[in-house]
C-alpha cells in the first residue's frame, strides 16, 4: 500500500475520484460553451467546418500510419507527491487532473474533439455534458477495472488494457474520422 | 543493417480490413447524421468523449 493510503477504502476514493472528474469536466466544459456562446454563430461555424474537414484528414493519417505519436500534452503522470496529502485529498485532487485531461498525457488527437464541442456548441450545457462525460469516463475507469479485478481473480485488466495500445489508436483515430465527416455534415445542414 | 532490410522488407502500408470498416461506419454515420441533423452530431460528439476516456487508459 503506498503511503498513507491504506487507511480508507478503496470505494471511498474510486467514488470520490470519480465525482471529481465528472465535476471537474463538467465545469471545463460548462465555462466553454459560456465562452463559445459569446462567438457569433458564423464564426464558431466556419471554425466547425474547418475542424471538421481537419479531423477528417488527421484521423485518417493516424488510421493509416497507427504508429505515428499521438499529441503528448504535458506528457508525465499526475504527480506521485500528492499520496501525500491523504487518500481522500489524493483522490479529489488526481481527479480533477485527470478529469480535465490537459494537465496530463493527451496521447489521442481525439481529446481534441472534447474541449472543441463546449466551445463551438456555444451552449452551457452541450459543454458540460460532453466534458464532464470525458471526465467521468476517464475517472471512474480505474475503479471499474478494480471492481472487475476484485470479482474475477486472476484476470488482470489493467494489463489487458495496456497491450490494446494499437487497438486504442485504430479506435480513436476512426473515430476522429467518423466525427469529423459528422460535423462537416451537421455544420452543412 | 538487418534491421533497416527488416524494416525495407515489410510494406510501410498493408491493407487492414479495419480501415474499410472505419470507411464503412463514417459513411453510415454521415447518413444518420444528415437524417437526425444536430441531434446526431451531438450523440457522436458525446461518444467521442467516452470513446477517448477509455483510449487512454492504454497509455503506458
Amino acid at each position: 500500500m503506498h503511503r498513507n493510503q491504506g487507511t480508507t477504502s478503496w470505494i471511498t476514493k474510486a467514488v470520490l475520484h470519480a465525482l471529481a472528474g465528472l465535476t471537474a469536466g463538467a465545469a471545463a466544459g460548462a465555462a466553454l460553451g459560456l465562452l463559445g456562446s459569446r462567438l457569433p454563430l458564423d464564426v464558431r461555424a466556419a471554425a466547425a467546418a474547418v475542424l471538421g474537414v481537419t479531423a477528417v484528414v488527421v484521423g485518417a493519417a493516424e488510421l493509416w500510419s497507427p504508429r505515428t505519436r499521438g499529441p503528448r500534452g504535458r506528457d508525465r503522470e499526475t504527480p506521485q507527491r500528492w499520496m501525500d496529502m491523504g487518500p481522500l485529498r489524493w483522490a479529489a485532487r488526481n481527479g480533477i487532473a485527470l478529469g480535465l485531461g490537459f494537465t496530463s498525457r493527451l496521447g489521442f488527437w481525439l481529446w481534441f474533439v472534447v474541449p472543441l464541442t463546449g466551445l463551438l456548441s456555444g451552449s452551457l450545457w452541450v459543454g458540460a455534458l460532453a466534458y464532464g462525460l470525458y471526465g467521468f469516463s476517464r475517472t471512474a475507469l480505474p475503479g471499474a477495472v478494480m471492481a472487475a479485478a476484485i470479482a474475477r481473480p486472476g484476470w488482470e485488466y489493467d494489463l489487458w488494457l495496456l497491450r490494446r495500445g494499437m487497438q486504442a489508436r485504430s479506435l480513436a483515430a476512426g473515430n476522429l474520422v467518423l466525427t469529423g465527416a459528422a460535423v462537416s455534415v451537421g455544420v452543412g445542414l | 543493417m538487418a534491421r533497416v532490410i527488416a524494416s525495407e522488407a515489410r510494406p510501410r502500408a498493408a491493407f487492414r480490413p479495419g480501415r474499410v470498416a472505419w470507411g464503412a461506419w463514417t459513411v453510415v454515420a454521415a447518413a444518420l447524421v444528415y437524417a437526425a441533423g444536430g441531434a446526431g452530431v451531438v450523440a457522436l460528439l458525446m461518444t467521442a468523449a467516452v470513446l477517448v476516456a477509455v483510449a487512454q487508459q492504454t497509455l503506458p
